[in-house]
């Protein structure tokens, strides 16, 4: 009867904290991966809701590929110390070494060293038999199937034609020693419930969401903003100031900026509910070709 | 006014009106083949729920893999698994 009374975003954040707290009540081991952006601050915010007033019985961890946007990582860093959380930071020490980044090795080699091959290592080395992600069906379509408590063998392969039932609200949590689980609290959500709830409950995001004056270059139809030194420009090419924001934040490299003048929540509401493309127009990684998501997920990427 | 212009008029109204919305939960029943995605990709379709370069993957995708003779295949809205895709 209670339930009459929700609104959909109240009944979505119901859901999402009744699945933090089944993985935490089941799991040995669970993680929270933290990626800095719009989801998973949203993440963020439902599982402090969950546990209140108890701190987050989990860490978080943050797969650094080395080149996120600077003020990415200050914000991570603020979070952290404002909420008292408990942050782990992987990188791949050994893609380091080799010098693996985007401009010299491409997207596609750059993603899966940097963030599948490191995720994995991380996973491995604390032995985390669950790991919380802030991935939602209406992204792509290899998500949009994926369960909520999603089975992973020993190693952290997905195998779309192997999926466990999931009948409604019960969520299956048994997995053998090695295999793993990840769970999708944001599973129903869609971008615009994302920002309404952002609106709603104020919280916190990365500032490169809202339009500023940025310098900016364009490559194949992309706006890509100069982070920082790394950034190699072409002969003639040079940085542009423009008002731009971003839809979705990854790898500065591999992320296209839009431009547009919306400074507030609303305004960017407003923008994205008359916009004409979708958030992953502006991720250079989906589009190696169709299929891509899928084959990364089954590789063990989130 | 449409939703587009009351969009533009009026965010903070809007937003307003959307924190009061309900939730509609909706499940297709069928065998394979039966056409559930199919239904649920048509909707997503009529109810104008798609973006530009969704349905710009959409056409490519119908004419490369689509069962509908190179006219849109709703389904693949929804089957976007390869080894969906494989099934016969």
């Amino acid at each position: 009867m209670i339930e009459k009374h929700l609104t959909h975003l109240r009944q979505l954040e119901a859901e999402s904290i009744h699945i933090f707290r089944e993985v935490a009540a089941e799991f040995e081991k669970p993680v929270m991966l933290y990626s800095i952006g719009k989801d998973s601050s949203v993440l963020l915010h439902l599982a402090r809701k969950a546990f209140h007033p108890s701190p987050i019985p989990f860490p978080l961890l943050h797969v650094d590929t080395t080149w996120k946007f600077r003020e990415m990582i200050s914000f991570r860093d603020q979070i952290a110390k404002d909420y008292n959380l408990d942050l782990l930071v992987h990188i791949n020490e050994e893609g380091v070494k080799q010098g693996i980044g985007p401009f010299t090795h491409g997207s596609a080699l750059h993603t899966d060293v940097m963030k599948t091959e490191s995720l994995k290592q991380a996973l491995n080395h604390y032995k985390f038999d669950a790991a919380f992600g802030g991935a939602r069906r209406d992204e792509e379509a290899s998500r949009a199937k994926e369960r909520i408590f999603s089975f992973r063998t020993e190693t952290h392969r997905w195998d779309p034609k192997n999926q466990r039932p999931e009948l409604w609200n019960i969520y299956n949590a048994r997995v053998r020693k090695g295999e793993s689980i990840r769970a999708f609290p944001l599973s129903n959500w869609t971008e615009l419930d994302i920002w309404q709830y952002i609106y709603l409950e104020n919280i916190p995001i990365v500032p490169l969401y809202f339009a500023k004056e940025r310098p900016v270059v364009e490559r194949d139809g992309m706006l890509i903003m100069v982070d920082d030194e790394r950034m190699p420009l072409n002969e003639g090419e040079v940085p542009q100031m423009k008002s731009v924001r971003f839809r979705t934040l990854g790898c500065y490299p591999l992320t296209g900026a839009i431009e547009s003048t919306a400074a507030t929540l609303p305004e960017i509401i407003q923008e994205m509910l008359v916009a004409k493309t979708s958030e992953r127009q502006g991720r250079l990684i989906d589009k190696d070709q169709s299929g891509s998501m899928e084959r990364k997920k089954q590789e063990g990427y989130f | 006014m449409s939703v587009k212009q009351e969009i533009s008029a009026d965010i903070e109204q809007y937003l307003k009106s959307q924190e009061e919305k309900g939730m509609l939960r909706f499940i297709t029943c069928g065998s394979v083949d039966d056409g559930k995605s199919t239904l649920i990709g048509r909707l997503l379709w009529d109810s104008k729920m798609l973006f530009e370069d969704q349905l710009a993957t959409l056409a490519s995708e119908s004419k490369r893999v689509g069962t509908q003779g190179g006219n849109i295949d709703y389904a693949l809205l929804l089957d976007g698994l390869q080894a969906e895709r494989e099934q016969v």
